[in-house]
């Protein structure tokens, strides 16, 4: 039990709260590479249920004592109920994860490293190069200007990427790296996979295109043949990606306290 | 007030006893909160941590209870508890029973706390995952502030403590000047503004003990800095408007202290907001955007200490409370120590490589944008407590009033004009001169054709304001220099967005309407920002017509009704005519109407131009039952160019005769269009990446996208409308066939202003010397706030100006040195014989003037002297880093890659 709720909270962070450091790709790839979702706590309709039932018996009571008229006095008692039993629900919860097992060692703290600031320079490179071709295209900046300014910045850029692969090669630092990096990885096949394809179905349309204008069909029939080649390239890359996926599912997580994994569900 | 046969023997209040109960359990909450969120973090005990946020949901509940309970208090008029008793009564209409809840100072602490119970619980929830690592010591500083006023409304002041005998049966009532629906809105937003600060303070202090630097947290805080940028703005503005039409001297700003207080974390916040900027583009300034966090926090916890402590004169102010004084300064210096301590221990890790390639980049001109921000937010701080400063090294008191920072205030202002259009057209990094050229031609060729062209073609424009230019007053074209800043910032913000849409139609290939779309929706924060200058020019121009607003007092001796007279019929020279800047106004029908709460005294006046009547507008005084002055209930008939503005000022209820004191404010409407294009421009930039995102199917047909335009503009028109319509202040809209006066004055014995004739229209300036030495006279009635003799309407300001007139004569007023001997020899008359200067609107204390600017231009020379080293770094830089070798072509694609996934 304890493994499982650990896992489905690994998974979680990746699929929600921290989706906003990844790339596009990346966050719009794990869906389908990524399918381990918490299961959600068979109880959890029961205990709402409880807590709206709460709120709404106090509510009919206050209305019955003042005869069903909706006065501002009415209003601010409905209000401070609804309060009140919020305030006993969360004081309980304040007190239950205060009194819960040992945390021991949690991978819930991330640690501070070295990639996350590449990461974010990576990203400030990014964004300026971006900006002084947006500049330039305004005419703010001469080409040549801005040609030197993305030189420098690119070069910079590469330097940095080259490091966190570096980094990120000599090992994972945490369980949530090493999902990343596997995410990554598979996008980077499905990204190579889709541009062989794309490439393939271009150079198709070329091939007919020629042929159509040239009228010569020997001339085109070398690209169909391209295409084809390369689309079976990109689905056999498919193929093992989707194989892949499995392997990362049956990654053991660690066995965190149970307590802290059911409390933390609840403060999110 | 109240008699002792109008009191009860009673002191039960069960809600009382709820009431503390829950606000000692609040307090307690908050305390655990503090100690396991600090501790939690510091230790990484998850389960401390997740305790101390359920701990501050639960605190959230609890002072919702508290909160609940008090206004229940109110609008069941449980006057056993003294809060209650103090600021409401029983013919209070329900919705000034509710806002009672923070009308006094006891209310206002416990709402301050609730604001920022429920922002902090938002805050968290929403953060609570992303930043983990730092959430504990986020919670802990959140509830720190809380536990800070929790100790205050605990100990010292308790809303729910009760009357220990004689419980009164009515209420005092609410200050009657807060019983208007601004006052409904116009407290929560500022407090809002106030408390959005404290959330960004603690992820400040957060990642500065977590150590968690990176540019992650930046981005939840600039969300959170923006929502405090935009409801200060909302709230200061919503405070203008009350002012405009409560207060009844004609304008919307007076540097109030409580206005200042609200006015300074706005120029933090905004500094910051430029400032945060630069660190996500280059990865400088962290240890100056920790400052910049800090200093917006303890401005909003300065600005209430000094509201609320008494050490200020403010109309808003609390009173005078050394207690609560002690317990905010202790509060401020512990913020002040933990903070500047923190970021001293984490300084390695926030000092960069500060480098920048030209001083005409756009970074350059944000860090000239945060010094005069600064400079600006140090300014009003310093001129703001000059009074008390002077008062506890000299032992007298100055006043500093609303002359001393317009003379001063425009430096900042309109360099914060220039900027606001000269940003947006320098690139990132370095702008050369010939392309700089390219892209100010256009802004700075339609700035001197309107300018030239107003010069040549209407006179008023040359109209010139006094400057302070060190320690000496100048008269200087400010007008015309900011509307031709005004019109350079336009054409500057045009040409972006032209250019802008070209580009993006380059690059996406689609028309005009969609590619405007795309790039302020894919650009939110850039375009965003624009439209953000755009407001704050517009706003601009509102504030130019103040030089150009006019004022008249007039006393009719009837009204047209008295006569019996057809008012369509009227003839020209009838005495209830009057005329003043091209209108005229007919005085039609003083009548007089009583309720439990109050007596209404409202004036039936038509407003005409051209033989055409325009308006009628309705003038009012209400003398509430239990207020000490009556409340001038301001007429405004509002017009696209400007505002006609009617105070009744006096009257006498038994001959009919009315004083009217009437303005013409040009231009006053585009301070509130104004605003609204700058809430448009916040709210643009607060829109979240995910609803873009949704948004990304878009209509494909032109149709489609023409409705989506057309939407936008009917949500901005039925805003501005809507805001437009409200300005009208009509007092009690009085039935035009309403009671004629004299058929009531056999009844009828009360006059306005405590006496029959009021005194606002007497001894007014018979020319400018006159007038000029009344504005440099503050009114020392003691209950007006800083108003000078020249503007206010008691009786005692009128003595002022009566011996302004005495004085005066005999003096040569023909020549310009003869003008200003008389000026000057009755100012010091003035002086000696109150004995201090404290009678001066101005401070004529070279200290006063000689401090903020040595301390601006030094600020700026030190700007200067280091900016340059930076510049001169980045371009060693520049060279040392130039790409020698050519790029590894895999890692080359896949930088590419990354780049097509970049807006």
């Amino acid at each position: 039990m304890s493994s499982q709720t650990s896992t489905n909270r690994k998974s979680d962070e990746v699929a929600d709260g921290d989706s906003a450091d990844l790339p596009q790709a990346i966050v719009h790839a794990t869906p389908t590479v990524v399918t381990l979702k918490a299961p959600p706590d068979p109880l959890r309709w029961v205990k709402r249920g409880i807590y709206a039932a709460v709120v709404i018996i106090g509510w009919v009571f206050i209305s019955w004592s003042n005869r069903y008229r909706l006065a501002a006095p009415v209003v601010m008692l409905q209000l401070g109920w609804l309060a009140v039993v919020s305030a006993v629900y969360f004081l309980w919860h304040t007190g239950a994860s205060a009194t819960a097992e040992l945390d021991g060692a949690d991978p819930w703290w991330r640690p501070i490293g070295k990639i996350e600031e590449l990461e974010r320079e990576k990203r400030a490179m990014l964004k300026a190069i971006k900006e002084v071709e947006f500049d330039q295209q305004m005419g703010k900046q001469s080409v040549m200007d801005a040609n030197e300014i993305i030189a420098v910045y690119r070069a910079r850029a590469i330097e940095v990427i080259k490091a966190i692969d570096a980094a990120q090669a000599t090992g994972p630092t945490t369980k949530r790296d090493e999902i990343e990096r596997e995410i990554k990885a598979r996008v980077e096949v499905m990204g190579k996979s889709a541009r062989a394809v794309n490439k393939a179905t271009q150079a198709a349309k070329r091939g007919k295109k020629g042929a159509a204008v040239a009228d010569a069909k020997p001339a085109a029939e070398p690209a169909p043949a391209t295409a084809d080649a390369a689309a079976a390239d990109a689905s056999a890359a498919s193929e093992a990606a989707v194989a892949e996926a499995p392997a990362s599912e049956s990654t053991p997580p660690p066995a965190p306290a149970e307590a802290t994994t059911a409390t933390e569900e609840q403060a999110s | 007030m109240q008699s002792a046969a109008t009191t009860l023997n009673t002191t039960s209040s069960p809600i009382a006893l709820v009431g503390t109960i829950t606000m000692l359990a609040a307090y307690a909450v908050a305390a655990w909160c503090v100690a396991a969120g600090i501790a939690g973090n510091a230790k990484k005990s998850r389960r401390l941590v997740t305790s101390a946020v359920y701990g501050l949901y639960g605190f959230g509940a609890l002072v919702s209870v508290a909160s609940a309970l008090i206004i229940y208090a109110f609008v069941t008029h449980d006057y056993a508890i003294k809060y209650v008793a103090m600021t409401s009564d029983t013919s209070m209409a329900t919705w000034y029973k509710i806002t009672a809840f923070w009308g006094g100072l006891d209310g206002s602490l416990l709402f301050w706390v609730l604001v920022l119970a429920l922002f902090s619980m938002i805050a968290i929830a929403v953060n609570y995952k992303k930043h983990r690592d730092m959430i504990g010591y986020v919670v802990g500083t959140i509830m720190v502030v809380q536990v800070f006023f929790m100790t205050i409304l605990v100990f010292h002041k308790n809303p729910f403590a009760t009357f220990l005998n004689n419980v009164p049966m009515d209420g005092q009532g609410l200050n009657p000047l807060l019983q208007n629906y601004w006052m409904v809105i116009h407290p929560p937003s500022l407090y809002i503004g106030f408390v959005s600060a404290t959330i960004p303070f603690a992820f400040g202090i957060g990642a500065l003990a977590s150590g968690r630097l990176d540019d992650l947290w930046l981005g939840s805080v600039r969300v959170w800095m923006l929502i405090c940028f935009f409801f200060l703005s909302l709230g200061l503005i919503l405070g203008g408007r009350w002012a405009y039409e409560e207060l009844g001297w004609g304008g919307y700003w007076a540097w109030d202290p409580v206005e200042n207080a609200g006015f300074m974390p706005w120029f933090c916040a905004t500094a910051f907001l430029h400032s945060a900027i630069i660190q996500e583009q280059k990865g400088m300034m962290k240890g100056w955007n920790m400052i910049l966090m800090f200093l917006t926090m303890f401005f909003t916890i300065f600005g209430t200490f000094m509201t609320r402590s008494g050490i200020v004169q403010s109309v808003h102010a609390f009173g005078e409370d050394n207690v609560l004084a002690l317990q905010f300064v202790m509060f401020l210096a512990v913020m002040t120590v933990v903070t500047i301590g923190l970021i001293v221990f984490r300084w390695q890790r926030l000092s960069s490589k500060m480098q920048f390639e030209s001083f005409m980049s756009r970074e350059f001109s944000f860090l000239l944008n945060n010094w005069i921000l600064m400079a600006c937010a140090f300014f009003v701080l310093f001129a703001t407590m000059f009074p008390t400063i002077k008062e506890s090294m000299l032992g007298e008191r100055a006043t500093v009033g609303i002359a001393f920072f317009n003379k001063a205030m425009p430096w900042g202002g309109l360099s914060l004009l220039f900027l606001a259009g000269a940003a947006p057209l320098l690139a990132w990094r370095k702008t050369t001169m010939d392309r700089m050229q390219k892209q100010f031609l256009f802004p700075a060729v339609s700035a001197v054709v309107v300018m030239g062209g107003l010069l040549a073609f209407v006179p008023s424009s040359r109209a010139t304001t006094k400057l302070t230019f060190y320690a000496f007053d100048i008269d200087a074209p400010i007008p015309i220099i900011t509307i031709a800043l005004i019109v350079f910032a336009f054409g500057s913000i045009a040409q972006e967005f032209w250019r802008g849409v070209a580009v993006r139609k380059k690059q996406t290939g689609s028309d005009a309407v969609t590619s405007l779309l795309g790039l302020v929706l894919t650009k939110r924060r850039k375009y965003g920002g624009y439209i953000v200058h755009l407001g704050i020019a517009v706003l601009f121009l509102g504030f130019v017509g103040k030089a150009y607003d006019s004022m008249i007092d007039r006393t009719i001796a009837r009204p047209i009704a008295a006569t019996g007279q057809n008012r369509d019929h009227v003839p020209a020279n009838d005495q209830a005519w009057f005329a003043f800047q091209g209108y005229k106004f007919l005085y039609e029908n003083l009548s007089q109407t009583s309720d439990d709460h109050k007596t209404a005294t409202t004036a039936t006046v038509s407003v005409w131009k051209g033989g055409e009547r325009l308006a009628t507008v309705y003038p009012a005084q209400w003398n509430f039952v239990k207020g000490e002055q009556p409340t001038t209930e301001v007429a405004i008939h509002p017009r696209i160019g400007e505002d006609v503005y009617l105070v009744l000022t006096s009257y006498n209820v038994e001959s009919g005769e009315a004083n009217f004191r009437v303005f013409v404010n040009p231009l006053i409407n585009f301070v509130w269009l104004g605003f609204l294009i700058l809430a448009f421009g916040t709210f643009i930039c607060l829109i979240p990446a995910s609803v873009v995102n949704a948004l990304s199917p878009r209509p494909q047909t032109r149709l489609g996208r023409a409705a989506d335009v057309t939407m936008l503009v009917l949500i901005l028109g039925a805003l501005t409308a809507g805001f437009v319509k409200s300005a009208r202040a009509d007092g009690l809209a009085a039935d035009d066939n309403g009671p004629i006066l004299l058929a009531q004055a056999e009844h009828d014995t009360g006059a306005g202003m405590g006496d029959g004739e009021g005194h606002a229209h007497k001894f007014r300036p018979r020319n400018d010397t006159e007038a000029t030495i009344m504005k440099e006279l503050i009114c020392m009635c003691g209950g007006c706030q800083r108003e000078t003799v020249f503007e206010c309407k008691c009786g005692y300001a009128a003595n002022e100006r009566e011996k302004v007139q005495q004085r005066i004569n005999g003096y040569n007023l023909s020549t310009p040195a003869g003008r200003e001997q008389a000026k000057n020899e009755v100012i010091e008359s003035f002086v000696k014989e109150y004995g201090n200067e404290q009678v001066l609107a101005t401070p004529r204390n070279k200290a006063a003037w000689m401090v903020p600017v040595l301390a601006a231009v030094g600020g700026l020379g030190l700007l200067v002297f280091v900016a340059r080293s930076w510049v001169l770094r980045g371009r060693q830089e520049l060279i040392d880093n130039k790409p020698t070798v050519v790029e590894d072509e895999t890692y080359a694609e896949k930088l590419d890659d990354e780049l097509a996934n970049v807006d």
